[in-house]
């Protein structure tokens, strides 16, 4: 196991390099002069060269890249437009989306499965097709536009629900849940959609597995078998989907940030990129290809450990 | 002495294959209902000026959030402008931003896979791990990213998504370039002396066809969608050309007075997405050698 | 003379598929009785899987099962699903064949045998494994206590396959049915599994059916051997006598083709079995067979006693 865990992590903290230098020449290749971003109103030469020296804008750029990285690993991420931290701004902001997407994951992984596994029991009858069209439907639609109308519908017209803003968990947990039921239902069902669809298949091919018919051959009951034998293997396959999903997820989040009115990360990304903030842009990209990828290792570890094929190199015997 | 029992034994694989596969799509009413479906959207789209009513921009301010009336079969909005319309003027921008950007995501998504699936060695792994850190920027960062470099626009929307789409045409082109390769005929082919450049065109390219269809079906609505989504935050279609993502960021403000302002175009995203899905899936499933029907 | 265990009549068996209909077993009736090993013979396709796995009803939903099977006083054809589970891995076990595939990748050897114990015989989970362990050494796993927590695929052929007679003998059964246990597996390792198979039948006197188309297996353990052929029985005796006296011309043909030493030639049966989706109303057997006439084209033969306890279906049975 330790070599194997070595390895992903090796690999992910190369793809974490390359994407640091991406974002940094990305952010690098924004039109507009930094210097001048950075000074204000002013725009004397000399004082411009001045701020240039300062920030070490007149580095040659691998030079710029090692100084950037050694702050990013300091925890420095710069400061913004208006001077305040970067780091600080994301710290405060992040748990906010990260609440938003585990409630969107909880909730649209669990619809999905139970779904997948009930079509796939039940396949061919009347509760698959409703089940699978149901889930069609689920991809088809723009999931901001379900946001819109479950405002209408659950803050206008019944006000049941608040339509929209955030009151964080620590102040009041029941104001916090109830502000983030809507967006995390509009957030995972496009997620449950897709699990539903993954969870269908490989349920169906596991219940058509020889081992399964071992499992009845040994008397265990119809719950055991679909439950404990079919259900397992399909986990697996089902768990790397939900992996592969959360890049869609962020963007999501960005979206349903942005109708519901809270000021999450995802709406930090927008508003950096509309004020062409580059320092706030530079770190809110970069700390989300690397919680990217951190995750996908995460999701990775988690296939090996119900995988015990990967995990466990066959002896020879 | 055999006896040829109809016209099927006489055609080559590849013909009696298609021939299988028009009979089995024919046997699934829901995948022709999406290809009715999408049909008409795309037909809607390339004839809007003479299928729409009015003209998209056409204001009439004694007509402001108007009801569905005869007139105005589907109301008007908040600029007296008719919404029927706009929507049918808006299927242009996001049908063609759909198709052209799983275009661009198939010219640049099928060539990359296929080198990496053939060739192996050492351009595999480089080419899995430069997709996976594509993956790593969310297509909406990229696309973000993109408009405030080149500002944005309907064109920059596409580019965003297309390239946003392409790991998913590298990863299947590999898949099936993997498998392909391992076909006997390709053996044999090798075997006989021929090219790459002669394997690949002739050998594997044409049988990988199917599944990229299927891809690219799955792929439209995602590219409808997500133009959807980047016009909404006005990273895409600048107002006041219509689209339907432009659409419902305008119906925001009117959310409590005229939701139908955000219903109608809602609707018309969800209908053509669900219509090209319906499709795709029909398809997949009538290419699969698993199911018998 | 023993009691009858299993008394099966008049079994058929139809798929019906998109593709056609397929008679796999035609109106086939055999009984076992207890402590006997009873070898099921044939070419692949003539049924006799599908024939055993009927009984514990684990065909596929497009099966068509009609006849009966009577086991301890109940009609396994038409018992209730609560009655079924209650037999199947307790008072009849089924061995697959393909040891590859027919244990759960995602679980320990060991729990997939305790799992049973649990279910059938009410043990807690430790009691469970610490038996699990025994059964293992039953079936002669070398090191069971280490082998008891690995996965399946850590283990070789031949273990995985003792694994599943391990799971197979757990709640000592009445009857442990065994569908080509051996054909998966290297010709050494063949040897270990026939010797296991000899000692459960000594020690634990339970009744076996061992499917297979190996006639050389057979011969080292059963009591008794049906042939079948297209479904239908084609001939029944004991087994010495059959070898010694075959009658029909098909088991005259499999014994032909057996490699031995001094015969230089292997004797084919020419023809393929053929796949049939309605009984043939004559000798199914009758394209391929040197002895077949206007009769055998036109009737179907039914099963006769050509000698004691020897039967055969034929028109024209006889050693040559």
């Amino acid at each position: 196991m330790g070599g194997f865990l070595l390895r992903k992590v090796g690999a992910a903290l190369v793809v974490i390099v390359l994407a640091s230098m991406l974002v940094f020449l990305g952010v690098r290749a924004l039109p507009g002069d930094p210097a001048l971003a950075l000074g204000g109103e002013q725009r004397d030469p000399e004082v411009l060269a001045q701020i240039r020296h300062d920030y070490g804008l007149d580095q040659p750029l691998p030079v710029q890249y090692i100084h950037w990285v050694g702050h990013v690993l300091r925890g420095d991420l710069g400061t913004d437009q208006r001077k305040l931290s970067v780091s600080h701004t994301i710290v405060t902001k992040l748990p906010i989306t990260l609440e938003l997407a585990g409630l969107a994951i909880v909730f649209g992984s669990a619809l999905g499965i139970l779904a997948g596994v009930i079509a796939a029991v039940r396949r061919g009858k009347a509760s698959d097709y409703a089940a699978t069209t149901v889930a069609l439907a689920g991809l088809s639609v723009p999931h901001f536009w379900l946001g819109l109308l479950m405002i209408v519908l659950f803050a206008v017209d019944l006000h049941w629900l608040p339509a929209g803003g955030y009151v964080p968990f620590a102040q009041d947990p029941l104001g916090n849940l109830e502000h983030m039921v809507m967006p995390a239902i509009v957030l995972g069902a496009g997620l449950s959609a897709v699990v539903m669809r993954q969870m269908r298949s490989a349920m169906l091919d596991s219940l058509n597995a020889d081992y399964v018919r071992t499992a009845r051959a040994k008397g265990l009951s119809e719950r055991s078998v679909v439950g404990k034998h079919a259900l397992r293997n399909s986990l697996i396959t089902v768990t790397t989907i939900i992996g592969l999903q959360l890049g869609a997820l962020i963007s999501g989040a960005v979206i349903t940030e942005q109708i519901f009115g809270i000021a999450g990360f995802g709406r930090l990304t927008i508003d950096a990129v509309q004020q062409r903030d580059y320092a706030l842009i530079q770190g809110v990209v970069l700390v989300v290809a690397v919680g990217y990828v951190v995750v996908n290792l995460l999701v990775d570890i988690a296939y090996s450990l119900l995988n015990p094929r990967i995990r466990i190199v066959a002896r020879p015997s | 002495m055999t006896v040829v029992e109809d016209a099927t034994d006489l055609l080559s694989p590849r013909a009696r294959r298609r021939r299988l596969l028009r009979k089995r799509l024919a046997r699934r009413p829901f995948a022709l209902l999406g290809f009715a479906v999408a049909a008409i959207f795309i037909l809607a789209a390339i004839f809007a000026p003479w299928v729409a009513p009015y003209s998209a921009s056409a204001t009439d301010f004694n007509a402001v959030l108007a009801k569905p009336s005869w007139d105005h079969l589907l109301g008007t909005d908040e600029l007296g402008r008719d919404i029927l319309s706009r929507i049918i003027w808006g299927a242009r921008a996001s049908i063609q931003a759909g198709v052209l950007a799983t275009c661009l995501a198939m010219a640049i998504g099928v060539p990359i896979g296929l080198v990496a699936g053939y060739y192996r060695g050492w351009i595999d792994p480089v080419i899995s791990r430069v997709t996976d850190v594509v993956l790593a920027f969310p297509f909406l960062i990229l696309a973000v990213g993109l408009a405030a470099i080149m500002g944005p626009s309907l064109l920059n929307a596409t580019i965003a998504l297309g390239v946003g789409a392409a790991p998913g045409f590298v990863r299947v082109a590999r898949g099936e370039t993997l498998a392909l390769r391992e076909e006997d005929y390709v053996r044999a082919a090798i075997a006989n002396g021929a090219g790459d450049t002669t394997i690949i065109f002739r050998h594997i390219v044409p049988n990988m066809t199917s599944t990229l269809l299927v891809q690219a079906t799955v792929t439209i609505p995602a590219a409808i969608i997500g133009e959807a989504v980047l016009s909404f935050l006005g990273l895409g279609v600048q107002p006041p050309t219509p689209s339907w993502g432009v659409m419902l960021a305008d119906a925001q403000s009117y959310l409590s007075q005229a939701p139908r302002l955000a219903v109608y175009p809602g609707l018309a995203i969800f209908f053509c997405a669900l219509a090209f899905n319906l499709l795709g899936d029909g398809l997949r499933d009538a290419l699969d050698p698993r199911t018998t029907r | 003379m023993a009691d009858t265990l299993l008394d099966v009549r008049d079994l058929s068996v139809r798929f019906e598929t998109d593709d056609g209909t397929t008679q796999a077993v035609d109106e086939l009736s055999f009984t076992l009785a207890e402590g006997e090993v009873l070898g099921v013979v044939g070419e692949s396709g003539c049924g006799k899987s599908v024939t055993m796995l009927s009984l514990l009803r684990l065909l596929p939903p497009t099966a068509e099962v009609s006849g009966s099977a009577r086991f301890g006083g109940i009609d396994l054809l038409a018992a209730s699903s609560a009655q079924l589970k209650r037999i199947r891995g307790r008072e009849i076990s089924f061995v697959f064949q393909e040891p590859m595939t027919s244990l759960n990748p995602s679980f320990t050897v060991g729990r997939q045998v305790a799992e049973v114990l649990q279910r059938h015989l009410g043990y807690s989970r430790k009691a469970a494994g610490a038996r699990a362990v025994e059964l293992l050494d039953l079936v002669r796993i070398p090191a069971p206590e280490s082998r008891v927590d690995e996965y399946p695929h850590q283990l070789s052929g031949g273990m995985r396959q003792r694994v599943m007679i391990a799971i197979a003998l757990a709640c000592d059964p009445k009857i442990l049915i065994a569908d080509e246990p051996t054909t998966a597996l290297d010709v050494t390792i063949q040897a270990g599994i026939l010797d296991l198979m000899r000692d459960i039948r000594d020690r634990l006197g339970t009744a076996i059916v061992l499917i297979t188309h190996n006639l050389g297996v057979v011969a080292d353990i059963a009591d008794r051997v049906i042939v079948m052929y297209a479904g239908r029985k084609a001939e029944e005796a004991p087994v010495h006598e059959l070898y010694e006296h075959p009658q029909h011309p098909y088991t005259i043909g499999l014994l032909g083709a057996i490699p031995r030493r001094g015969v230089d030639r292997l004797q084919e049966i020419p023809g393929l079995v053929p796949r049939l989706s309605e009984p043939l109303p004559y000798c199914a057997f009758a394209e391929r067979c040197p002895r077949a006439d206007r009769r055998s084209r036109s009737e179907v033969p039914q099963l006769r006693e050509v000698r004691p306890a020897h039967l055969v279906a034929c028109f024209h049975p006889g050693s040559e």
